[in-house]
């Protein structure tokens, strides 16, 4: 009955029925599995990028297409302004405005920001369909529906998909793994229209993430590993040439992404394997000609020598300039230590630091052992399109081991060969029949058979014979995946369903208590603030600014501009008399500043402080230096022992402004450092504050006017203390000078 | 050519009459040049212009005529990409949009007509077992129609 | 600083230095040419006394002085590093320095085992430290009490070029870095790329069968995985130690904190992944190939076990990495 049910061909539409159903389920727990943090908080937006896609798609909503490609935006990166149309990946913006029209015109309107904050998990629902096609290639149905829960729920990918990350990686993944699956179908079948078709999503993915590189890399890579196994088929070339010819002038259509595919060294790979398939191809066709074994010698010495001529060619254009060298992101996961040197804005970024072990086990858990036996699996059988996961397997390990970022690329293999390593378990496990017994006689021929390594996978597999074996097998492993679940599960709702803009607390009661105090210094801005008002802050805000309080800044996460990050960096970092000409020269009005110190919220500006240091050092060795912020044994401290160049930086004096007066004299303690802040707090002479949140988390000052009778800030406050004073004296009577 | 050929015979000795005998079909003899027909002693076929007289008399024996079609036109496509960078060298890249487009539709036109031509070859009946010619022409259509489509936006 | 000027009167050679050079044009500062005649590649050696020479009395020239400690056993790392380069940019402008410029300015490095007295006298604790000593007569002097500039290193791959920055800021003089080209490397590529490609050709019919051997590839495709799974690119960026003193006199393996971890760890981690991979592995593959039933059995059984186990232990571990994470397998409760 139930072998009627698995292989009878009557009963082929109740399979596909039940397929369909359990895709669906799937589809529905990787949406559901996404939405902790609108059920716990609320449908908002989280971090910090997606605040830009935000408010983004919001313009691209309100003035249709056509603007939002020539979009001048002159409301961040002030003075400079950044031309926005043409320096992002409008991809994300463009699919959530079709899906708005859509529904719109489907009389169900819905707010934009609900779509945006629902987008990431109804595109993860999509890449579980993605990822079942990919494995059904790779091994078959079963596999590919392990797959499909695997990356529904995986946490690697669940990171960063959570309802409300609005981020490019949102779509991304889905549209990596449909590219993979066509170029593999596009492979197997060797027609252009599955080519064609991977060019089409391969368009879209240059549209929607830099990382497009990524399959920019792979695919010739996997067309290079097969050449040089002597895999070369007319197939290879009609799938690879469609794709690369169709894909490439597609990609050019974008403007952040132009002439690059011909000019910088991150695609030449797939030039260069273009090029080779061409000889290769050619030299196939000649050698069906004539079969003459010297004249074959002859084609190969060709193909090698051209080869290596222009690969000679590639570098010389390198070397002289005409190609663009590997970008400093592209480089610094070659040369790890370069970016430290070099380019110290990426090495700030957290996202931008190599992969503790145990960040792989939470990200994975036991897809992270599971995934090599599939990979091995893969090696047995090694047809061409497995090439691609073993290939895939080992460049995704090496990138997500280099930054934490790129667990995002390995996720989707790891969940691909875990499922095929898994599957073939519950094949084989998982069964009711048991084979036949061998006879003596064959036991007797098997036995004088040389013994092989436990490893050793010979002939076709005859199945388990004890019941008993079969239940540990499969109980033990159903454990292993009921455990997986709750681990996602558990990982999910605890490390990344938190917005980041709001945060979360508990009581000692053990009742949640939320703290908004982003949101509420934003909105200040925005109601109290004049429209045009110029905000600087650190550019981790800059987004934030933008998104919520609508207000003009001078640098935001889109890092382009180095210098000017660094004017920032040095501002914050001098003096009030050095930096007061510089908050001039830029316009700015308001100064926001995030200050962890009574919440204990550690991911305030005095510790990335150094940061701001060593970028503004930089540009600057001359004027800031990173040793000045270092006591004479060397630490960091903001307590009595800080430097005086601390004390008297803007940051430090913007951070712990009348800080001591929430205390008893003397008692003020920064709860995020652990140390007692010194009893007199700094003045400030440049600067008034403005505003300073609830739990004092962001603070606000507003940048002095130039003084009315031509006195600099510092003379005319000792004036108005002095007057002060006087008033003060004269009321109380003589007090002993304290100044 | 003349090194070439005496180091090729001193190497290989042994060899030669089973290289001789699986010189191709008959009607091909004749066309070598008379050195060789004169130097029985002579091993494997030289590496001379008459390969490729016999590589080009292969072809013609073994190329059904629709095949060939497409071959001139493969042919065609080279000598307007050859042209077209000649420019590009010559006359400047000024409006590379357009240089780029024009050169692209080339290669992609190129590419895509080798593969319908792979396709649709006998000798390849196996590799393409989910492709029949009148798919591979589908495919070709579709590829072209896409190619000519991003070269129109792109070459503004 | 002070002590140098107070050490001025005390040192006869130093007085009589000062006499001499009061009455000779600056330009033909006997002092220099003195000093120079000493150098080897523009790079003054300096000892006790001749560092009081270089930096002390009238002079009409900069002189930029290295204090390093070159010795193995003292350990300073960055002194090596430096070095080199500063030889370079001594060389630089003895050779390529503008001619009419040459004199102005010195280059000097001393050794810590060579000058104590000195690393003494201006009370010095750590190297390498570099002094860049204004002229006192002639033009761009400075005033008779100015304080040599002290030199920040950075922690950058260019140091030479830096410093070669920061000389010129400070004595207005084109300080240039020019580093030579170094055939010799482009020549070591060539013969080695050469010699591969040699051995290659010969060893080719031997190396074949291995290089086609499934088998290799499956074993570097996996051990490459496992080695980026347990975190050996952080080990190699991060530069961990292999473990570390727990401050009760023991050694611990494994290091508190979630994303922070020792050598150890990662290998114990990788070792245990790889023998999960391979239970994983004979389970589906090898098991259901097995003839017989009782050696099925015990297969299975033994296999299983493992795994189970294996499993535990990895939980355990990562519960001591991140204290809050609530699951674990039955034998193995931490």
């Amino acid at each position: 009955m139930l072998k009627a049910f698995l292989q009878d061909d009557s009963m082929r539409t109740v399979r596909s029925l039940l397929k369909a159903t359990i895709l669906i389920t799937i589809a529905i727990a990787a949406v559901s599995s996404r939405l902790f943090s609108v059920i716990r908080f609320e449908s908002i937006i989280h971090e910090f990028d997606p605040w830009f896609n935000f408010r983004a798609t919001k313009y691209l909503v309100k003035n249709g297409f056509y603007s939002f490609w020539d979009w001048f935006d002159d409301r961040t990166w002030h003075p400079l302004g950044r031309v926005t149309g043409g320096t992002l990946y409008p991809g994300l913006m463009v699919t959530s405005g079709l899906i708005y029209h859509v529904l719109k015109f489907l009389t169900l309107p819905v707010d934009i920001r609900n779509i945006c904050v629902l987008l990431a998990p109804a595109f993860s629902g999509l890449t579980a369909l993605a990822t079942y096609f990919f494995t059904k290639e790779m091994k078959n149905d079963s596999a590919g529906l392990l797959a499909a829960a695997f990356i529904a729920i995986a946490p690697g990918y669940i990171s960063r998909s959570v309802a409300g990350s609005y981020d490019n990686e949102a779509i991304a993944i889905f549209l990596l793994m449909i590219t993979f699956f066509l170029w593999i179908k596009a492979l197997k079948v060797g027609s252009a229209y599955w080519g064609a078709l991977c060019a089409l999503f391969y368009f879209y993915m240059v549209a929607a993430w830099g990382g497009y590189v990524f399959i920019t890399n792979m695919i010739p890579l996997h067309a290079f590993v097969l050449v040089c196994m002597g895999r070369f088929s007319p197939r290879l070339y009609t799938a690879y040439c469609s794709w690369y010819a169709l894909g490439t002038l597609a990609s050019m259509q974008i403007p952040f992404v132009g002439f690059l595919p011909i000019r910088s060294s991150e695609h030449m790979s797939a030039l260069g394997v273009f090029g080779l398939l061409q000889i290769v191809a050619f030299v196939d066709y000649l050698r069906s000609l004539v079969p003459s074994k010297q004249f074959q010698t002859l084609l190969k010495t060709v193909v090698i020598v051209t080869f290596l001529l222009a690969s000679a060619a590639l570098v010389l254009l390198t070397v002289s300039g005409v190609i663009a060298p590997w970008s400093g992101r592209f480089y610094s996961l070659w040369d790890t230590g370069y970016a430290k040197i070099h380019i110290p804005i990426i090495a700030s970024v957290s996202e931008h630091q190599p992969t503790a072990w145990p960040a792989f086990f939470f990200d994975l858990q036991f897809l992270v052992w599971l995934f090599p036996a599939g990979v091995y699996m893969l090696f047995r059988e090694l047809r061409d399109e497995h090439v691609f996961v073993i290939v895939y397997a080992v460049m995704g390990s090496y990138f997500s081991g280099v930054m934490v970022r790129l667990m995002l690329t390995l996720t989707p293999c790891v969940c691909v060969s875990g499922a095929i390593a898994a599957s073939t378990i519950l094949e084989n496990y998982v069964v009711l029949g048991s084979p036949k017994e061998a006879t003596p006689e064959e036991k007797e021929a098997e036995e004088k058979k040389p013994r092989k390594g436990a490893l050793t996978a010979e002939g076709e597999p005859k199945g388990v014979y004890s019941p008993m074996s079969k239940l540990i097998v499969s109980v033990t492993f159903t454990l292993y995946l009921l455990l997986f679940v709750t681990h996602c599960t558990w990982v999910t709702s605890n490390a990344y369903s938190s917005p980041s803009v709001v945060l979360a607390s508990r009581l000692p009661d053990g009742s949640q208590h939320i703290i908004d105090d982003y949101r509420e210094a934003y909105y200040w801005l925005r109601k109290n603030t004049p429209e045009d008002a110029k905000i600087m802050s650190w550019w981790d805000y800059g987004y934030q600014i933008g998104g919520m309080a609508d207000r003009a800044t001078l640098v935001d996460n889109n890092t382009w501009n180095n210098t000017h990050i660094a004017t920032v960096g040095k501002a914050m970092a001098s003096n009030e008399m050095t930096a007061y000409p510089i908050l001039r020269q830029h316009d700015v009005d308001y100064i926001l500043v995030i200050f962890g110190g009574l919440l204990g919220y550690s991911g305030d500006d005095i510790n990335k402080f150094l940061w701001m240091v060593r970028i503004a050092e930089g540009v600057w060795p001359d004027e800031v230096k990173e040793r000045n912020f270092f006591t004479a044994r060397g630490e960091y401290k903001v307590d009595e022992g800080a430097t005086q160049t601390m004390k008297d930086s803007l940051m430090y004096k913007m951070s712990y402004y009348n800080y001591h007066k929430l205390f008893p004299s003397g008692q003020a303690v920064d709860r995020v450092r652990g140390v007692k802040v010194p009893a007199v707090g700094p003045t400030l002479d440049i600067l008034d504050e403005a505003f300073t949140s609830e739990n004092w988390i962001v603070r606000i000052y507003k940048v002095k006017d130039l003084d009315n009778l031509g006195r600099d800030h510092a003379s005319a406050n000792a004036f108005e203390e002095g007057k002060k004073k006087k008033r003060a004296a004269s009321k109380k009577g003589p007090v002993s000078m304290r100044v | 050519m003349a090194r070439k050929t005496a180091a090729a015979s001193g190497k290989t000795a042994t060899p030669s009459g089973s290289a001789r005998s699986t010189t191709p079909t008959p009607p091909i003899i004749p066309t070598t040049t008379n050195t060789i027909s004169k130097k029985p002693s002579s091993t494997a076929p030289p590496l001379t212009g008459n390969t490729f007289v016999l590589v080009w008399n292969q072809y013609l024996a073994t190329t059904p005529q629709r095949i060939r079609l497409l071959d001139v036109f493969l042919g065609f496509l080279i000598v307007v990409g050859v042209l077209q960078f000649v420019y590009c060298v010559i006359g400047g890249n000024y409006p590379f949009n357009a240089f780029l487009a024009g050169f692209s539709a080339t290669v992609g036109q190129f590419v895509l007509t080798v593969a319908l031509r792979m396709q649709t070859v006998n000798a390849n009946r196996k590799e393409f077992e989910g492709v029949s010619p009148e798919r591979a022409f589908a495919d070709f259509v579709f590829g072209s129609l896409l190619l000519h489509v991003f070269c129109v936006n792109f070459i503004n | 600083m002070r002590l140098l000027h107070s050490l001025l009167t005390l040192l006869p050679l130093a007085s009589t230095l000062i006499s001499a050079s009061s009455s000779t044009p600056a330009d033909l500062d006997p002092k220099h040419t003195q000093l120079l005649s000493k150098s080897t590649n523009g790079l003054i050696r300096v000892d006790d006394p001749t560092f009081e020479a270089l930096v002390t009395g009238p002079r009409a020239y900069t002189s930029v002085i290295l204090l390093t400690a070159l010795d193995k056993r003292i350990g300073c790392d960055m002194c090596h590093l430096f070095q080199p380069d500063f030889e370079l940019l001594a060389k630089s402008w003895w050779e390529k320095g503008p001619k009419e410029e040459r004199h102005r300015l010195l280059f000097g490095s001393t050794d810590y085992s060579k000058a104590k007295g000195t690393f003494q006298k201006l009370g010095l604790t750590s190297a390498p430290v570099l002094y860049i000593f204004p002229p006192t007569v002639g033009p761009n002097a400075a005033p008779a009490n100015a304080q040599p500039y002290k030199y920040d290193f950075l922690p950058t791959a260019k140091q030479g070029e830096h410093l070669a920055r920061v000389i010129s800021t400070q004595s207005g003089l084109p300080v240039q870095l020019h580093r030579p080209i170094d055939y010799t490397k482009y020549y070591l590529t060539a013969a080695t790329i050469l010699s591969i490609l040699l051995t290659l050709k010969f060893a080719l019919p031997y190396l074949l069968p291995v290089l086609l051997n499934r088998n290799l590839w499956a074993a570097l495709t996996l051990i490459a995985i496992f080695l980026f799974t347990s975190g050996h690119m952080f080990n190699h960026i991060r530069k961990v130690p292999y473990m570390a003193s727990d401050g009760r006199g023991g050694v611990s393996y494994i290091a508190g904190g979630f994303s922070n971890q020792y050598g150890a760890e990662t290998q114990l981690v990788a070792v245990l992944y790889a023998g999960l991979t391979f239970c994983v592995i004979a389970l589906g593959m090898k098991v259901p190939r097995m003839e017989g039933r009782g050696r099925q059995d015990v297969a299975v059984l033994v296999w299983s076990v493992v795994v189970w186990l294996g499993m535990g232990y990895l939980m355990t571990v990562f519960r001591v990495k991140n204290p809050a994470y609530p699951f674990y397998l039955p034998p193995l409760v931490k």
